[in-house]
């Protein structure tokens, strides 16, 4: 419990000043509240039932009969009482005004600044930890759970100081009236309060089951709809219909059992309340018969009740919801705990200036340590050792596997390298910060992602400050400036979230446009044609023919037409080079390169002739 | 997020009966449920009631009768008004918890099953986040709504007769003066309402788009650095967490003022009573019991004015998500395969058996065959798709060969989310009670 206290409270720095003035408007609107019950009871007992003013009369129910003019006045004027009442309730509901306004600009600003940091979190989380991680449970976390915790420092952080304060402040007021009515009266609050308690720690786990069901079923639900086309494209409507009703039915079950609990808790708890109004009510009614009691102060304890059992009831909640949020900020943590990428120093002078374009990877290891390390002792590359000269174009070939992809994150840093060497200029890449690195290379995915901005506004996410004119020129040299002319609002189309409304080959482009318009020194093309026809694919490579003494490229490709630009040609297999030269090279050798050219050359060969032939579509 | 493909629908201002009733028959087939719990609903607004009668008949025994007062009589009618309440909020908090949670659950699969039917083009203008939400959030909101709103409106309703009934028995002059609180209070409440929806409307919409945020940037998070866009991405989602701040204050502002004003309300109505009883009293016109009743009573009459104030602000908050859900319920596939077509694909299905020849499935293709589509993308889309008319040929395909007809909804039993426990104010002899309420 002290722990989870010590979690909020670090949650609250720079937003305490602001919670003490929302408890403190708090406190003052409990304790002008507690005013109305005693005009009540003044009312009745002395302008009312007559009772006259004992020397040994409460002090607080003489200073405000003393305040009305007395019990004479008070009887010839009774509407000053339903006036004192409402002024009271009026500034009482000032000052609670002030608690609720405060208090949302802290708690809210509170979860404002936690999705902020999440989201640069997880920006800059290695790359590693994303290949693991489950978007849906992600996404859950920083939605679900900073929501639950917003809610509990908006509510609930009131309602305990209110709760506290009501036990340091109330029995001093509630003796002043009567010592043996204020025992009475709370004499099963103890038995609430433990109720409570026992009752957090035992259902703290159902809370987190719930918690844990909800997020299983989002990411199941965010998988689906992400991945819905190839749903429908094979039909499995059915199978992801059986797949999503699995935790749908969980998060339902979780969610009853915690209800069964809640029904048990809050008819317990009532009980235990109304037998202490009960208690008050037929105590006091005995005791007004040995006339030791009066009508006044019996409606006014059982008003005080009222205003007090609610929060003490209140407490089973307040710490349920306290054990709800500490397992959302635990789930939160766990996001915040893992470690960033680390950083070099920055080297400002070292990095004024951009890079040659000359790379030289020497005995180059790689494992992915999320797989382990094969059964073979073999990891993702084993060895590799080349040299890339500026403005040359190196093109990769190799079956799957065979470590091509994974070169290009370890030169984007988007993993670190075991052992071995890769120097930018003579400089060792793990010693440069990953962002300059990064600023250095233009790179186009097999899948590339776009976002759910305009194309401009994609294309310039390289480069924010391009004018037209060069988007055109990118976009000219990747063969989608006419494409894009097509759409209803050109430039300024909105396409769908992953670029979804645009064809494969459509967002393939648009990435290389991306790319280029960045002007790189570093140009790395990840198998970035394979959407694109051949024809198309011929008119890019021209023009990125036209740049090269501008940009080293490295070109991934599996569609030999594509390699036969290059300049060299290194062919992978299980993480080695086993082939290196230039196109007419390799065609002449024996192996893996000349196998495929000869099946390529053959396939196309066919499909040439069936195109040609009518009527064999 | 851009506002062209977060398109939020047109909403109305006022309270849409017609939308609620129709997410309400959703909800009818857990009859099981609604019994017991409107009856829960009923039995806990009597003994509300019950023991503010209570307490009058105590004291005004105690005053008059002094020690021959019967003692036990009291104990043993506010133990069983006590043991009935309890039960009934036993029964109320399980019932609502299992129409809640069953109710969602329904819901939920049946949007799951709908947009499983949906062409593509359904999901070019919506982002996967704004879904999730759909699917998440706003089911177990509607669910929530449905299940407790229905049992506050009951007790609610219930309570207020049996207040203004027991007034009105009383002393009717002094009960119609307390009741004359209402119609301000009615006009401030609707003011405050229609505030706090367009608040809460903006809260869903800029939560729907943090969602789709994170949803964006965890999936492009390998685009965001190799482009090294980080400090960028945040900057652009600092704005819309700005934006969601704004209107959260605003809208707990807004529901820190109007609580107030209904509590001050609250107690102008028990300072009339005490007023005019007292006066009364002092004339031999009411006895102390009653005034003590009447006050009480004046308290706790705005109780459930609250209450239904609170669910119908909850209900218009929630009107967007249920607009929303309900508008993706009703949404129909473009693409649909004809009568003719469902024919063959039952002939079909049937054929996959193993009886049917291949002259009964012309036009319909296996799904083991292939077909390739070949397009220059240099010639593509002649207007305002930006798709290519291979790729759209393709989708089209795949929807018709995934097309089966929609099965009408069976009645369910399942449901949803965990709602928060959800607390009602005892019954207190005290006027002031008041409740703490979830934002909205």
């Amino acid at each position: 419990m002290f722990s989870q206290v010590q979690v909020i409270w670090s949650l609250m720095r720079g937003h305490r000043l602001r919670y003490g003035f929302a408890l403190g408007c708090l406190v003052l609107a409990t304790v002008i509240n507690f005013g109305v019950p005693l005009i009540g009871s003044v009312t009745i007992d002395y302008a009312v039932a007559n009772k006259t003013l004992d020397a040994d009369a409460p002090f607080l129910l003489a200073l405000i009969l003393r305040a009305f003019g007395g019990a004479e006045h008070l009887r010839e004027n009774l509407w000053l009482a339903p006036v004192a009442m409402v002024l009271l309730a009026g500034l009482s509901g000032f000052c609670s005004f002030l608690k609720g306004w405060q208090a949302a600009l802290a708690s809210d600003g509170i979860a404002r600044r936690l999705k902020d940091e999440l989201y640069d979190h997880l920006n800059h989380l290695p790359a590693r930890h994303h290949d693991r991680a489950d978007t849906g449970d992600l996404v859950q976390r920083c939605t679900s759970d900073v929501e639950t915790t917003r809610q509990f420092l908006a509510s609930q952080v009131m309602e305990i100081g209110n709760a506290l304060f009501l036990a340091g402040a109330a029995f001093p007021l509630l003796f002043s009236l009567s010592v043996p009515m204020t025992l009475v009266s709370f004499s099963l609050i103890g038995p609430i309060v433990f109720y409570a308690y026992f009752y957090f720690r035992n259902v703290k786990h159902v809370f987190k089951e719930v918690d844990e069901a909800e997020g299983a079923l989002t990411g199941v639900i965010q998988e689906n709809l992400t991945g819905i086309r190839v749903v429908r494209a094979f039909a499995r409507q059915d199978f992801e219909r059986g797949k999503f009703a699995v935790p749908n039915a969980r998060y339902r079950d979780r969610s009853l059992r915690m209800l069964r609990l809640m029904s048990w808790y809050w008819s317990i708890s009532d009980f235990v309340a109304l037998s202490q109004i009960g208690l008050t009510l037929l105590v006091g009614a005995l005791w007004i018969t040995q006339g030791t009691f009066s009508v006044g102060l019996l409606f006014a304890f059982i008003s005080y009740l009222g205003i007090m059992l609610w929060p003490v009831r209140q407490m089973g909640r307040i710490l349920t919801d306290l054990g709800k949020t500490s397992v959302a900020l635990t789930r939160i943590r766990e996001i915040l705990a893992v470690a960033r990428d680390p950083e070099p120093p920055a080297q400002p002078l070292l990095l004024a200036q951009p890079i040659s374009g000359r790379i030289t990877v020497r005995d180059l290891h790689f494992h992915h340590a999320s797989a382990g390390l094969p059964t073979d002792g073999r990891g993702a590359l084993n060895g590799i050792t080349f040299d890339l000269r500026p403005g040359e174009t190196l093109a990769l070939l190799g079956p799957s596997g065979s470590g091509k992809s994974t070169l290009m994150h370890l030169l984007l840093r988007l993993y670190d390298y075991t052992t071995g060497s890769i120097q930018f200029d003579g400089r060792e890449l793990s010693s440069l910060p990953r962002p300059w690195v990064r600023s250095q290379i233009g790179v186009v995915m097999q899948e590339p992602f776009l976002f759910s901005k305009s194309l401009r506004d994609n294309l310039r996410l390289g480069r924010g400050d391009a004018p037209d004119s060069e988007i055109e020129a990118a976009t000219r040299a990747a063969c989608i400036h006419d494409t894009i002319l097509t759409f209803e609002h050109g430039y300024n189309t909105l396409i769908g979230e992953r670029g979804i409304t645009l064809s494969g080959g459509q967002r393939q482009r648009v990435a290389i446009a991306r790319a280029i318009l960045k002007h790189p020194p570093l140009l790395i093309l990840d198998d970035a044609m394979s959407a694109i026809d051949a024809e198309t694919e011929t008119l890019i490579l021209g023009a990125l023919k036209e740049r090269r003494g501008r940009a080293t490229t490295l070109v991934i490709a599996h569609r030999l037409s594509t390699l036969a630009h290059a300049d060299r040609v290194i062919v992978l297999d299980h993480g080695r080079i086993i082939q290196t030269g230039t196109h007419e090279e390799l065609s002449a050798q024996p192996g893996l390169y000349r196998r495929l050219w000869q099946i390529q050359s053959s396939v196309e060969s066919d499909l040439q002739a069936e195109l040609g032939t009518p009527g064999k579509t | 997020m851009s506002a062209q493909l977060q398109q939020e629908d047109d909403f109305k201002a006022r309270l849409d009966a017609g939308l609620w009733w129709k997410i309400f028959l959703r909800a009818l087939h857990l009859k099981r449920y609604l019994i017991p719990l409107a009856i829960a609903a009923v039995v806990i607004a009597m003994c509300d009631a019950g023991f503010a009668l209570v307490t009058r008949w105590v004291i005004d025994g105690v005053v008059t009768s002094g020690g021959a007062a019967p003692f036990t009589r009291y104990i043993l009618v506010y133990l069983l008004l006590t043991v009935l309440l309890c039960a009934g909020i036993w029964v109320f908090i399980d019932m609502a918890g299992n129409i809640s949670n069953r109710l969602a659950h329904d819901i939920r699969r049946d949007c799951f099953d709908r947009l499983q039917q949906l062409e593509f083009a359904f999901f070019d203008t919506r982002p996967v986040g704004w879904l999730i939400t759909r699917l998440t959030s706003d089911c177990d909101r509607l669910a929530r709504i449905i299940s407790w709103g229905f049992l506050d409106i009951v007790w609610g309703l219930t309570f207020l007769v049996m207040i203004a009934a027991c007034l009105l028995i009383m002393n009717w002059k002094l009960g119609l003066i307390v009741i004359a609180i209402v119609p301000p209070l009615a006009v401030i409440s609707k003011y405050f309402q229609k505030k706090m929806l367009l608040s809460a409307r903006d809260i869903r919409k800029y939560n729907s788009q943090i969602t789709a945020s994170y949803n964006e940037s965890i999936q492009g998070v390998r685009t965001t650095k190799t482009l090294v866009r980080e400090a960028d991405n945040l900057a652009e989602f600092k704005q819309v967490s700005a934006r969601m701040l704004e209107a959260s204050v605003l809208n707990a502002c807004q529901n820190a003022l109007y609580y107030p004003i209904v509590t001050t309300l609250g107690s102008l109505a028990a300072g009339l009573a005490l007023w005019r009883g007292g006066w009364l009293t002092l004339n031999d016109g009411l006895t102390l019991g009653t005034l003590v009743a009447f006050v009480n009573f004046a308290g706790m009459f705005f109780n459930p004015i609250n209450s239904l104030a609170q669910k119908l602000t909850e209900m218009q908050g929630a009107q967007a998500a249920g607009e929303r859900v309900m508008g993706l319920l009703a949404t129909e596939p473009a693409i649909k395969d004809s009568a003719a077509v469902l024919a063959r694909l039952a002939a079909y299905r049937k054929a996959d058996t193993g009886n049917r020849t291949e002259s009964d499935l012309s036009g319909i293709r296996s799904p083991q065959s292939a077909i390739a589509l070949t397009a220059t993308p240099n010639r593509s889309p002649p207007s305002n798709s930006a798709t290519s008319p291979s790729a759209t040929k393709a989708a089209r395909w795949c929807c018709r060969i995934s097309t089966s007809p929609s099965a009408p909804a069976k009645p369910s039993r399942s449901s949803a989310p965990p709602a928060a426990a959800r607390a009602r104010s005892s019954p207190s002899c005290a006027g002031s009670m008041s409740r703490p309420r979830a934002r909205s």
